[in-house]
Order: structure tokens, then C-alpha cells, then sequence
């Protein structure tokens, strides 16, 4: 009777998020959120040569090496992206079952169509590694505190700590940020903790040792002679091109009076930096210092303003209101936790001024916070008495409007990873044009290496070597000792000091005539060699003395 | 004196709504009345809500206002205490209601203690941006016409078509914070037109070069003005401060002295004297007697 029902809640569970996913595939155009993951697909399958490479850098190398067999098998499907679609739904599933089997098939059915409705279609349609990560932990820690607190059997335990390790392997940090959650939560069922002290001893002892194992692992990838200056190199980079928390413009200002290096500053900000010579590393270091002088001063006043400012503008998400939903369903039926959702919010102010200090309170990470605090509500929740039948009726017709205006404006313009200026068939013209020339390089500006995920949908994978003659002069691909390699194949050393080479073609960038005469001394000058829409490809010529007016 | 506006008539209005319920609230109190509660959690939201709008105004300076609304439901239960047994759970709501229609009514009530006006090119609340030097100060030589209109119209609005113009950009000169220093800004040039200072959203000689050029251009009348470029004073940011003082006067001044020369010389020609920024590549110390991105103008002749 009982395992009857619990196959049965699991069904209802099931259904819901298939329906959901279903829903997502019929009106939702599937996209990667952000075009790291893109980039990080491509590196895993080798897109740009030397075969199959887990140094994905920001997601751990072993969710790459778990692919692998499965890339041996259908190496044409990005199994990278499969991974992140089959997270979210293994992570919705076990929250909605929670739930289902915290408040039984009415409300439980409600609540779980509510979440999945409100949170799926951002997770499922602009699947991101940072989000992946937040609502796999965020699942896992769920299972936790459910099985502590209602002293349920340990295989609870097995699932939660396993999706706690995917989420890890998925991206440290957001893992991390949801620690903090998962200890108050925790802390408000002390006396079951102590009750049942043995186990949980004994499964956070297991769970510690594998999420650091895992990290060192990866970290030990990173910690050799190639790829260590790899990794050395991303400081400044992201100092620099992440901008926004110093002046740039008196930045520039300084630099301009200084001599000319206000310019290579703007190339350098503008994520052009793949000089070895005039703008290599080392003078990354100098223009970390130039901006030294006008760091932002962290305005505490100010950052405390700008939290209010922010907590008003997530009136405007449908996270916030679940939480608040979830948060008053701890109010109104269980008072001896009514502390909770209090905790939450000071936790989810702390952690926001944190993030807003370092000016990287961004919409992912917000929805990984928000995510957190409701579904770790989830488990404090009384009873729900029995709906009134007029309730219940008008809940469920709330249900079916919520969810049919959610249908007809469903919209994911918005995504951020997508370049309305570059067109997709366009971008394949362009991929065509250089597999058939494997002997010359492109170098490509971030714009025009960030369109290249848009030629096709996230579920294809970019096949072995298709990128190898693609170098892009600034991203965190850049100096990724593949392209090294490929550089050092076809004899170029500094890629932007050789750009009359003639194997050396440069997408989209017309004006670098300047750049050239200032740092390489040479007088060159830019042809357009072909068009593909919005990308063009310049061949820069060498000025024969003569030539010159 | 600045006019009296809505927002004015508004605060005040909740201001007396305020202090009419703290006497309604008061009263009912003394008498321990059993009204419904949820009258009174009415009540007492219009209270919070209310003060929150009053004290905005107060605490604008400070702009603690997201904490506000949780003092005043703590003032508002305190109330609640001798009529009726306040179950945990309706403060519990109170508090959590009271803050999530604090954050919904921000959009509609923008101004609940965040009057700074928006920086829109620099991510402002990281920024602490010296505000007491991008302001012109009380006791600035009201006779000077100020502008601000980011990039050096002035020019543009000073040249006499009629004649010809000479542009002076003079670099690294720089409005003084101390009044009197402003006022003799001029003082090594003839009687001038117009003083004015100019407020520019940029601050190197190149981009105010290029600015002018712009403008000339634009206006059509290249062949009758020409623009000069004075040589820099000799500093950097690690020399000492009595150093720059004097390297910086002694340019400035001979600078000044040559194009004073010129102006009385050619009577005929427009001239105007304009700065490209203040002495931005001195030491902090130095740069600190200067207001920020504000340059000196003054039209001859």
C-alpha cells in the first residue's frame, strides 16, 4: 500500500515535469544562457584541436571526463548540453516530489505545478552551468533536510549528497553560496540532528571527502606546466574586462596624458589583448595598476541603497513571489519555525551586499540565492489542512490561468547570449569558409567568436577540430595552450604583431592599421576579402614603400 | 528657497495621516477595545506605511530606509500589546506584508530617501565619487556663466563668424575650489567678454581637441577659426607637491602672459581661452584644489 503510493506521488512528479519539459520543447527555443557554456561544449570535444580536452575551466573535469563515454558512443550530440537539460530535470523532479510527498497529492500537486511553472522555462531554455549547479545543490540539499527532519530512510541520503556533488562539479562557487542556506536550514531541526547524529556524521564525512576530492582533482589538471600560466592568466584578464567596479574613464583619461597607451587601454577593455608583445600579460599587470588609483572605494552606504533598490526590482521576478509563497505557508502553518523565512532573508541580505561589493550580483546568481531560500522551506511547512472545496476550485482555476497566460506570452528574447547582428546561416557561411582553407587563420574579436555558438542549436556538438584555424584575440579561450598549439603549427608567434602574414586573415576588425604602425612598425592596410552579412574578413597588406602618398 | 512640490504636499499628508492614527491608536488602547484584528493590522500597516513615508524625508541623508519599516512594525505591535493577545504569527505577517508592499510601492514612490541624482556612465553605488568637488561651492564668483553641457560648446556659442577666431586650449588649467583664486583666474589676460566655467564629461587634452574640432566642423566655419594647443606644465604623479606647485604656476602663467600679448596685439580677432582640464596627471594633493571636470573659459575681443 505504502510503496503504492509512493510510486504514485513519484508519477504525479514525473508527469508534471515531463509535461514541463515537453511545454519547453513545443513553445521555447532552446539556447545555451550564456555563451561560456558554449565554448566550454567545444573545448570538451576539441573544436579547436588536440581531440578531447576536460579542461573546461570554470565546470570541473570530471562531469567532462563522465561524458566521455557517451561522446564515444554519439559523438554528434552535445552531451555537455544533454547534462545541463538532465540536471535541471532530475533536480525540479526531486523537489516537486518533496513536495508531493510533504503535503500529499492536492496541494502538493498545486505547489509543485507552481514551481515548475514559475522556475523551469529560465532554467530549461537558457541552461547555464552557474544555474545548473545552484538548483542541483539547492535539490540536494532539499532531500537532506527532508530526510532529517521527518527521519526518513538514508537512501535520501545517498540522492541528496550525489546531486550535491554533480552541483559542485557543475561550478564551485555557486555551490558554495548555497552552504550558508543549507546550515540554518539544518540548524532549525537541531534535535532531530542530534536524534539521528550517527548517520548524518557519517554521510556529511562522505559528502565533504568526494566534493573536495573532486576539487582537488580538478584543481591538480590546472597545476602543471601547461596549463598552470594558462590559469595565471585569467587574473588579469578578468580584472580588466570585467570592468565596472573602477572609473574607466579617468582611467583612460590618465593614460592618454601619460602617452598613447589610452588606446591599447580601450583594445584591452574591449577584450583585444592577444598581443604577445605590446599588450602580453605583463602589461595587463600595468594597466591593473593604472586602475589601482581609481579602484572604487566600497560605499557602504551606498551598496545598502543599492540592495534596497534591488530587492524592490525582483518584485518584478516570479522567484521572489514563490518565495514569498512559500515563506507565508511557513507563517501560517507551522509557527514554531516562523523564524525561518526571517533567517533567509537576513542570510539572502548578507550574501547580496557580499555580492554587490564585489559588483557581481548578476540575475544568475540572484536566482540561485532565491532558489535556495525557497526551496529550503520547503521541509518546515506543516500541515496544510484540507482546502475547502471553493478554494481548492479557484486555486486550481488560478493554476490553469497562471499557467495558460504563462503559454501564450511565452517569450525567451531576452537571452543573453544571443547577437541579433550576426545571422546564423551567415555564421555557417563563414565556419564553411574557413574549414576550407585549414592552412590560414582567422583571428576574431570577442563578438565575432561569441556568434559562432549561434550556427547551430546547443543540442549539436561541435565535431573534433572544426574551430582549430579560429583565434580569438581576447576571451578566456585565449592562450588555451590548443590554440598555442595551432599557432605554433602554422608559425605564428604574436598573432595580432603579424597580421600581414599572409596566412593571417582578421574578421571584423577594419582599423588596426594604426595599431600595427604604433607597435610593430609596420605600415599595413586593411582589404576586405569576403562578406558573410554582418562579418567580414580583412586581409591586411603590407604597404610597399612606394605606395605610399 | 525651492518651490513647494507634490512630493512635498505628499509627505506632509502622510505626515498628518500618521498622527492621526497615533492619537486613534492611542486612544483605543486606553480603552481596551476588542475590535477585529483584522482592523487593527490595518491600522497598523497605514501606521507603518506611513511613517516610513515621513521618516524617508528625515533620514535622507543617510538613506537607511530598507530598515526603517522593521523599527516601525516593532512600534506598531507595541501598541497592539494590552487590547489583545498578539498571536506571533499576525506580527510575523504584519512585518513580512508590511516589507514585500514597501518593495512593491518603491517604483510609484521613488524618492523614499534616494535623492541622488543617477550617474549614468559610472556604476554609482560603488563609486564614492567626490561629490564636494563636481559641484560648483556657495561662494563661486557669481558673475562667472556656467555650463555644463559635457563637451566644450562654449566655443561653439563664442565664435564671431563675422571675424576671424582664434581657439587657445590651454592644458591643464583648471578651475581653483578656493573662490578667491577663482575669481583671479583671468587676472594675467586683458578685460575679458565673457568669464565662464565649463563642466566636460571627459578630461584629457585629445578627446577636448577633438571635441572643438567636432563643433567647428560642424558649424561650418573652419576657414575662419584656428585652434592652438599650449605645451603642457612638466609634473607627474610622483613628484613632490612644492615642485608641481611652481612648475605648474610658472607654465600657466607664461602660457598666460603670451596669449595676453596676442590678444591686445590683434584687436580684431576673436579670441577664446579655453581650459582642457584640470591638472589631472599631479599628485592626488594637488589635483584636490581643483574642482573636478570643470575647465575656465574666457572670450576677448
Amino acid at each position: 500500500m505504502l510503496k503504492m503510493l509512493k510510486s504514485r506521488l513519484l508519477t504525479i512528479a514525473l508527469t508534471i515535469n515531463i509535461f514541463y519539459l515537453i511545454v519547453c520543447v513545443v513553445f521555447g527555443e532552446f539556447r545555451f544562457g550564456a555563451v561560456d557554456d558554449y565554448y566550454m561544449a567545444a573545448v570538451l570535444t576539441g573544436a579547436h584541436g588536440g581531440g578531447f580536452n576536460p579542461h573546461m575551466y570554470f565546470v570541473n573535469a570530471l562531469y567532462g571526463y563522465a561524458l566521455y563515454p557517451l561522446y564515444m558512443i554519439l559523438p554528434k550530440i552535445s552531451w555537455y548540453y544533454v547534462g545541463e537539460i538532465a540536471s535541471v530535470f532530475i533536480s525540479f523532479t526531486t523537489i516537486s516530489y518533496v513536495i508531493l510527498k510533504k503535503l500529499g497529492c492536492t496541494w502538493g500537486a498545486l505547489l509543485s505545478v507552481l514551481l515548475v511553472s514559475f522556475f523551469a522555462p529560465d532554467f530549461y531554455l537558457n541552461a547555464q552551468f552557474t544555474q545548473c549547479a545552484s538548483v542541483l545543490s539547492a535539490a540536494g540539499m532539499l532531500a537532506v533536510v527532508y530526510a532529517i527532519s521527518e527521519n526518513r530512510n538514508s537512501r535520501w541520503f545517498v540522492w541528496g549528497g550525489f546531486l550535491l556533488l554533480w552541483g559542485s562539479i557543475m561550478r564551485w562557487d555557486a555551490f558554495l553560496m548555497g552552504m550558508p542556506f543549507f546550515a540554518v536550514s539544518v540548524l532549525f531541526c537541531f534535535r532531530e540532528c542530534i536524534q539521528q547524529r550517527r548517520r548524518i556524521v557519517v554521510a556529511s564525512l562522505i559528502v565533504l571527502a568526494s566534493v573536495f576530492g573532486t576539487k582537488t582533482f580538478n584543481d591538480k589538471l590546472f597545476n602543471n606546466d601547461t596549463y598552470s600560466w594558462y590559469a595565471e592568466f585569467q587574473k588579469p584578464r578578468s580584472l580588466i574586462g570585467d570592468s565596472g567596479f573602477y572609473d574607466g574613464d579617468a582611467v583612460l583619461d590618465d593614460l592618454e596624458e601619460a602617452g598613447n597607451q589610452g588606446t591599447d587601454f580601450r583594445y584591452a577593455r574591449s577584450w583585444l589583448f592577444y598581443d604577445k608583445k605590446a599588450l602580453a600579460p605583463d602589461s595587463l599587470y600595468f594597466y591593473a595598476n593604472a586602475i589601482k588609483n581609481y579602484k572604487a572605494e566600497i560605499d557602504y552606504i551606498g551598496i545598502l541603497r543599492e540592495l534596497f533598490l534591488s530587492l524592490c526590482s525582483f518584485v518584478e521576478a516570479p522567484l521572489f513571489w514563490l518565495w514569498t509563497f512559500f515563506s507565508l505557508s511557513i507563517f501560517l502553518t507551522n509557527r514554531s519555525r516562523s523564524a525561518l523565512p526571517w533567517a533567509f532573508f537576513v542570510l539572502f541580505c548578507l550574501m547580496a551586499l557580499y555580492l554587490l561589493s564585489i559588483n557581481r550580483f548578476v540575475h544568475r546568481v540572484e536566482a540561485g540565492l532565491w532558489m535556495y531560500a525557497s526551496v529550503l522551506s520547503v521541509p518546515f511547512w506543516g500541515r496544510f489542512s484540507a482546502p475547502p472545496k471553493k478554494l481548492l476550485r479557484v486555486a486550481v482555476v488560478l493554476c490553469i490561468l497562471v499557467n495558460v497566460s504563462f503559454l501564450v506570452a511565452f517569450d525567451n528574447k531576452n537571452s543573453g547570449s544571443q547577437l541579433p547582428k550576426y545571422k546564423a546561416e551567415d555564421v555557417r557561411g563563414f565556419i564553411e569558409y574557413t574549414t576550407a582553407r585549414p592552412d590560414t587563420l582567422f583571428l576574431l574579436p570577442l563578438d565575432s567568436y561569441k556568434a559562432l555558438s549561434q550556427r547551430h542549436l546547443p543540442w549539436v556538438a561541435d565535431s573534433a577540430g572544426v574551430l582549430q584555424n579560429i583565434i580569438p584575440l581576447g576571451y578566456w579561450t585565449t592562450y588555451l595552450p590548443q590554440i598555442e598549439d595551432n599557432l605554433a603549427r602554422h608559425g605564428i608567434g604574436n598573432p595580432m604583431g603579424e597580421l600581414d602574414n599572409p596566412k593571417v586573415f582578421v574578421v571584423d576588425l577594419q582599423f588596426l592599421s594604426d595599431y600595427m604602425k604604433r607597435h610593430h612598425n609596420k605600415d599595413v592596410e586593411s582589404v576586405l576579402v569576403q562578406r558573410f552579412g554582418a562579418m567580414k574578413v580583412f586581409k591586411y597588406k603590407l604597404n610597399v614603400q612606394g605606395d605610399v602618398e | 528657497m525651492s518651490a513647494f512640490t507634490i512630493s512635498d504636499f505628499m509627505q506632509i499628508t502622510f505626515g498628518l495621516v500618521t498622527l492621526v492614527s497615533l492619537v486613534v491608536l492611542s486612544v483605543m488602547r486606553g480603552k481596551n477595545c476588542t475590535k477585529h484584528s483584522l482592523v487593527l493590522a490595518g491600522f497598523a500597516y497605514l501606521l507603518c506605511s506611513c511613517l516610513v513615508m515621513l521618516l524617508a524625508d528625515v533620514s535622507r541623508a543617510s538613506s537607511l530606509m530598507f530598515f526603517l519599516p522593521i523599527p516601525c512594525c516593532v512600534l506598531a505591535v507595541w501598541y497592539f500589546i494590552p487590547l489583545r493577545k498578539t498571536r506571533r504569527e499576525m506580527v510575523n505577517l504584519n512585518v513580512f506584508f508590511s516589507l514585500v508592499v514597501t518593495f512593491i510601492a518603491q517604483p510609484y514612490f521613488p524618492n523614499q530617501g534616494d535623492n541622488h541624482e543617477v550617474d549614468t556612465y559610472l556604476p554609482s553605488y560603488l563609486l564614492k565619487y567626490e561629490w564636494d568637488r563636481v559641484d560648483l561651492r556657495e561662494g563661486f564668483p557669481a558673475d562667472f556663466v556656467r555650463l555644463d553641457t559635457l563637451n566644450l560648446s562654449a566655443v561653439a556659442q563664442y565664435l564671431d563668424k563675422e571675424r576671424q577666431n582664434k581657439v587657445y586650449l590651454v592644458r591643464s588649467y583648471g578651475v581653483p575650489l578656493d573662490s578667491v583664486e577663482a575669481e583671479q583666474m583671468f587676472d594675467l589676460l586683458p578685460a575679458a567678454k565673457i568669464k565662464g566655467v565649463e563642466q566636460r564629461k571627459h578630461s584629457n587634452t585629445k578627446m577636448a581637441a577633438a571635441e572643438i574640432h567636432h563643433l567647428i566642423d560642424s558649424l561650418g566655419v573652419s576657414d575662419s577659426v584656428t585652434m592652438v594647443i599650449t605645451s603642457r606644465p612638466d609634473m607627474r604623479f610622483e613628484d613632490p607637491f612644492e615642485k608641481v606647485e611652481t612648475a605648474y604656476r610658472q607654465c600657466l602663467d607664461s602660457t598666460l602672459k603670451q596669449i595676453a600679448m596676442e590678444i591686445s596685439a590683434f584687436p580684431e580677432v576673436r579670441f577664446i581661452v579655453i581650459g582642457d582640464h584640470e591638472p589631472i596627471y599631479a599628485p592626488k594633493m594637488f589635483q584636490e584644489k581643483f574642482y573636478k571636470r570643470w575647465v575656465p573659459f574666457a572670450v576677448f575681443n
